[in-house]
């Protein structure tokens, strides 16, 4: 799947840090796309590549910790550079805390700065890569019936053939085959491939009482 | 002598003996005129016997006549007399008959004096003599007058007319008096008609001896008159007697009046006064005669004159008894008030005979009645106007008495006494049993009680009641009656709860001191924050919950305080701290207010424990330091504030376009007009940020145009007071040396305090790496007399080195890592817009000293 360039967006409601950041951003060779306010970035929709936010504390309207929460809230998973000019020290803790992934005071080193881009934007494709993957093992997941997902739940926990058929009220005979379509389908060899799939989907197994875990 | 003589003499001898006697009787008592009369009569019959008499010597017919004519004369008399006798004696006999009697013989008089020779003969023809007892008696012969009828039928009405009479008295129930007058009469009278006509009409040869038979009517009435005579005697006798007695009672009652100590008096049935006792008399000092009759009321006061008649003729009128109070002159002149009982009394034959009474001297007790009314009436008017009820309790009665009031507080129905019970019933009953028992202990020791209890009313309402209670002494010792007051103290209740709740509700601790320092109560908060037990600080002296160092200022306080007490907050200065129980101490804050009570002036002192606030407030100064980079206080951190972000935006601003114009340069992307925009941009933010400079340094111009006397030596000690806690944080301790009697300054003391506090933080920021013991700020002022006062501030940190010595007030410099480099810059703008100057230099022994210096003329720089 071709994935968009990565890129740098910018809100902030002083025009002189909006164009000097474009610029140096620009220089560094990264797209950017500048705003004027947190509203105004939300209006437009999700970007799909690899991305972050570089954003202004306070400012007129929704500020930067108001855009976290509402990034948050949507579960919008845009990473996140605040800037300020004032060094608040408290919201600093609070937006580190709620995810940002820098937070660094009006006139900041511009190295720094773009260190912060490259590992938000990391951080990002990461995210993005995961989001991918678990769609992709959701599919899986999906492809199975209710039977062989049954068989599959209580495989991932450990269980024996014999110990899933008693739980389920099957034949071994019946969980061996199921299982052996349900490997196939997953396109895994092992029950450690099993896990590997289930996490990326971000299931976890269901432990039925009784069961060694 | 004859015979004839003898008699008629006798007879005759005697009428007038009688006569005479029953004359002598009418003599002496005019009013006995039946008395008289029978006289008269008595006369007559004698005068008429002496005729008679001569009727039996007479000779020839001519004289026999002439007697018998004027034999008529007493025979009228004699007729008449016995009229009236019956009339006057008997009270008898119809009065017409008695008139027509009269009217009859008197016609039959003039009629004999008229008619010859008499009216009982026509005619006499002659005298013959017979013998009659002895001696030859004329007798008469002739022929009689018809006309003769007439006396006769006198006579005859005469009888009829006693007879009737005699009926009449017999009726009366006299029977006696009836038969001897009445028979007596008639008889005698019908033998002597019948007689006198047998003789006239030749019936009989006798002479006339009808003066025998009245010779024995007279007998019979003077033994009739004598009878009464008799009577009379011995009536008066008796009378005597009684008299005697009556006499000798009325000494001993005269002798028993005089002695008593009482005024007697007696009035008889006219209401008139007929005896007053000697004691009467001594009193008003008048004599008896002055005194009877109505002679008395003399004495009797103006005003009281006509209810003391009334009240005595009404009751006399009734026969009742009376009691009446008047005023009785005395013999000194003194009205004294007499209580005058007075009975009506009865004599022998138990008939009224009017009053008899006696008077009691009551002044001097109306006095003291009058006295103990008033006296009376005070009482209760101070118990009214002190809202009291007053009350007796009669414990042998179980009743007791209630004033007004009492009913009104305890609304008890209008009427009699109430009974103890009744009385308990309104008393609440968790209070019934405790009060009853101070009440029996009073009585059983003739003691006094106190007590307040609830009361509950007939409509629900509950009051609280003090009440107050004493023994009367009794007789003997023994004390049955209890005299008290009850007051209504539901509202002193109210507020004594109310009171109590406050105190107890109040989020401090509440202590309440007495003139002497002594405890008098503390609510349960105090409790907890001094760690103590409510009984264990009652009563102790307020010292214990301080710490000693505190002890010395605390008695001079209290005696300045109450002296002139007002509400005030204790330790302005100075930290107080408390001491609790197990010797901690706990930072308060005291303030006192002086409060009125009934036992004096007290000092309520609300304790709050303070040190919850001081951490947060350190707390919440610690955090505003970490904030805020460049300054903490008002004025200057807010402009620095403001100044970061207007400065930090054109600054990054300018970083971020020089940067990526570096990058494209690097890059070989570098075009000329993409620099010139660049360049352009960098121009308007550099001079966007020295505009903002500018704008900062006019604020402080600004500033500096609020004038203000400053005293520096105070501005410092101030300053050291609010940065404490900062130095603590920091270790640091700060040291001053203020020269005494610094001019003033004028300028705007808050930046003067910013530029100080700048000054100071820095020195602890720079003693950071020092040891601790070497960790002083010292300040100090100095004045040399030279116009301008000087501020240094000098710290033992690493100094200033040479290089940086002249950038150090320079805009956007600093030291510090995250520092901006404002502080001096501004220090500097405030000094030198109060036209002072201001420098740094190494001290003496290590560390930096930066010192102002500040004119106190009003000269400032423009």
């Amino acid at each position: 799947m071709i994935t968009p360039a990565a890129t740098v967006f910018v809100i902030d409601d002083d025009e002189s840090v909006r164009k000097s950041l474009k610029r140096l951003l620009d220089a560094a060779r990264y797209e950017a796309e500048v705003f004027k306010s947190a509203s105004e970035f939300l209006s437009r929709s999700a970007y799909q590549g690899p991305s972050c936010v570089i954003v202004d504390v306070k400012m007129p309207g929704l500020n930067g910790i108001d855009f976290q929460e509402a990034l948050i809230e949507h579960r919008r998973e845009e990473q996140l550079i605040f800037i300020t000019a004032h060094g608040d020290i408290p919201m600093c803790a609070q937006a580190m805390k709620a995810g940002a992934v820098d937070f660094l005071p009006k006139p900041f080193k511009p190295k720094q700065l773009l260190e912060s881009v490259e590992r938000a934007l990391a951080r990002s494709s990461e995210q993005l890569l995961r989001a991918s993957e678990r769609i992709h093992a959701r599919a899986l997941l999906q492809r199975l019936t209710p039977r062989e997902h049954e068989v599959m739940e209580l495989v991932a926990t450990g269980l024996l053939n014999k110990q899933v058929g008693g739980q389920l009220g099957m034949a071994e005979k019946t969980v061996k085959t199921h299982r052996a379509h349900m490997m196939q389908k997953l396109k895994i060899t092992s029950v450690a491939e099993l896990m590997v799939i289930l996490q990326k989907a971000e299931v976890s197994p269901v432990a039925k009482p009784g069961t060694k875990v | 002598m004859s015979w004839v003589t003898v008699i008629w003499s006798i007879g005759a001898g005697a009428c007038l003996t009688l006569a005479f006697l029953q004359f002598i009787v009418w003599w002496k008592d005019r009013s006995a005129r039946a008395n008289l009369v029978f006289s008269v009569g008595a006369i007559a019959v004698a005068v008429f016997a002496a005729l008679e008499f001569a009727l039996m010597r007479a000779v020839t017919p001519e004289e026999f006549g002439k007697v018998t004519r004027w034999i008529h004369v007493p025979a009228w008399v004699l007729i008449v007399s016995i009229v009236a006798f019956v009339r006057l004696y008997l009270n008898a006999g119809r009065r017409w008959l008695a008139w027509s009697i009269v009217a009859v013989r008197t016609l039959s008089l003039i009629l004999n004096f008229i008619l010859s020779p008499n009216i009982n003969y026509r005619e006499i023809t002659a005298v013959d003599h017979v013998r009659f007892l002895g001696e030859p008696v004329a007798i008469p012969h002739g022929v009689p007058n018809p006309w003769m009828l007439l006396p006769q039928f006198s006579l005859l009405l005469l009888v009829i007319f006693v007879v009737d009479a005699t009926i009449t008295v017999w009726l009366r129930g006299n029977h006696r008096q009836a038969l001897v007058v009445g028979g007596s009469i008639v008889l005698l009278v019908g033998l002597g008609s019948a007689q006198a006509v047998a003789m006239t009409w030749g019936l009989v040869s006798t002479p006339l001896t009808v003066s025998l038979f009245y010779l024995i009517l007279v007998a019979a009435m003077a033994y009739e008159l004598s009878y009464d005579l008799i009577r009379a005697a011995q009536v008066n006798r008796q009378l005597r007697a009684t008299e005697a007695i009556l006499r000798e009672s009325e000494q001993r009652f005269r002798i028993v009046a005089d002695a008593a100590p009482v005024l007697i008096w007696m009035s008889g049935v006219d209401k008139l006064c007929t005896f007053f006792n000697k004691r009467w008399l001594e009193f008003t000092g008048r004599s008896l005669e002055q005194e009877l009759g109505n002679g008395w009321a003399e004495g009797v006061h103006r005003d009281d004159v006509q209810k003391c008649l009334k009240t005595y003729t009404e009751a006399f009128d009734a026969r009742k008894p009376f009691v009446m109070q008047y005023r009785l002159r005395r013999n000194d002149g003194e009205y004294r008030w007499l209580s005058d009982h007075g009975v009506p009394r009865y004599d022998a034959h138990s008939a009224f005979a009017g009053y008899i009474g006696s008077c009691v001297d009551v002044t001097d007790l109306l006095t003291q009645q009058t006295a103990l009314h008033q006296f009376e009436e005070r009482v209760a008017l101070a118990a009214e106007a002190a809202h009291l009820g007053v009350w007796e309790f009669d414990t042998i009665t179980d009743q007791i008495w209630v004033s007004d009031k009492v009913r009104e507080i305890f609304q008890f129905p209008e009427g009699d006494e109430i009974s103890y019970s009744e009385f308990q019933k309104r008393v609440h009953p968790d209070d019934r049993a405790a009060r009853d028992q101070l009440v029996q202990r009073a009585i059983r020791t003739h003691g006094s009680y106190e007590s307040e209890y609830r009361i509950v009313l007939p409509d629900g309402n509950f009051r609280w009641i003090g009440g107050r209670g004493r023994c009367l002494p009794g007789g003997d010792g023994k004390s049955t009656r209890l005299l008290g007051v009850s007051m209504d103290i539901t509202e002193r209740k109210q507020a004594e709860e109310l009171f109590h709740l406050a105190t107890e509700a109040s989020p401090s601790g509440t202590v309440l001191i007495d003139h002497e320092g002594r405890i008098v109560l503390v609510n349960t908060h105090a409790e907890k924050l001094f760690g103590y037990a409510r009984d264990e600080l009652v009563g102790k002296n307020v010292e214990i919950l301080l710490p000693e160092r505190f002890g010395t200022s605390l008695e001079s306080d209290r005696a300045n305080f109450f002296i002139a007490p007002e509400g005030r907050a204790m330790g302005s200065h100075a930290q107080l701290f408390a001491r609790r129980k197990d010797g901690s101490e706990v930072p308060i804050e005291i303030s006192v207010n002086p409060v009125q009570t009934p036992h004096g002036l007290v000092v309520l002192a609300n304790v709050v424990d303070v040190s919850a606030r001081l951490a947060a407030e350190e707390v919440a100064r610690r955090s505003r330091e970490q904030v805020d980079l460049l300054g903490r206080v008002s004025l200057l951190g807010e402009m620095t504030a403001s100044l970061a972000h207007e400065l930090n935006q054109p600054l990054a601003a300018i970083v971020n376009n020089a940067t990526a114009a570096m990058q494209y340069l690097e890059q070989g992307r570098l075009k000329p007009e993409q620099l010139e925009d660049i360049l352009n941009d960098v121009v308007a933010d550099g001079r966007r940020a020295f505009d903002v400079m500018q704008n900062v340094r006019n604020a402080i111009k600004k500033g500096a145009a609020i004038r203000g006397r400053i005293n520096l030596n105070d501005l410092v000690k101030a300053i050291t007071h609010m940065v404490q806690p900062d130095a603590t944080a920091h270790f640091c301790k700060i040291k001053t040396s203020l020269t005494a009697d610094l001019p003033p300054i004028e300028g705007d003391p808050i930046q003067i305090q910013q530029a100080v506090i700048n000054l100071v933080r820095n020195a602890f920021d720079a003693m950071r790496d020092a040891p601790p013991s070497r960790r002083n700020v010292e300040i100090s002022t100095n004045y040399n007399g030279d116009g301008a006062i000087g501020v240094a501030v000098r710290d033992y940190g690493p100094g200033i080195s040479e290089a940086i010595r002249n950038r150090l007030f320079d805009q956007f410099f600093t030291t510090k890592d995250e520092g901006l480099g404002m502080g001096l810059a501004i220090v500097r703008s405030i000094i030198e817009a109060h036209g002072g100057t201001i420098s740094a230099e190494n001290a003496q022994g290590g560390g930096a000293r930066f010192h102002f210096r500040l004119p106190i003329t009003k000269e400032m720089s423009q």
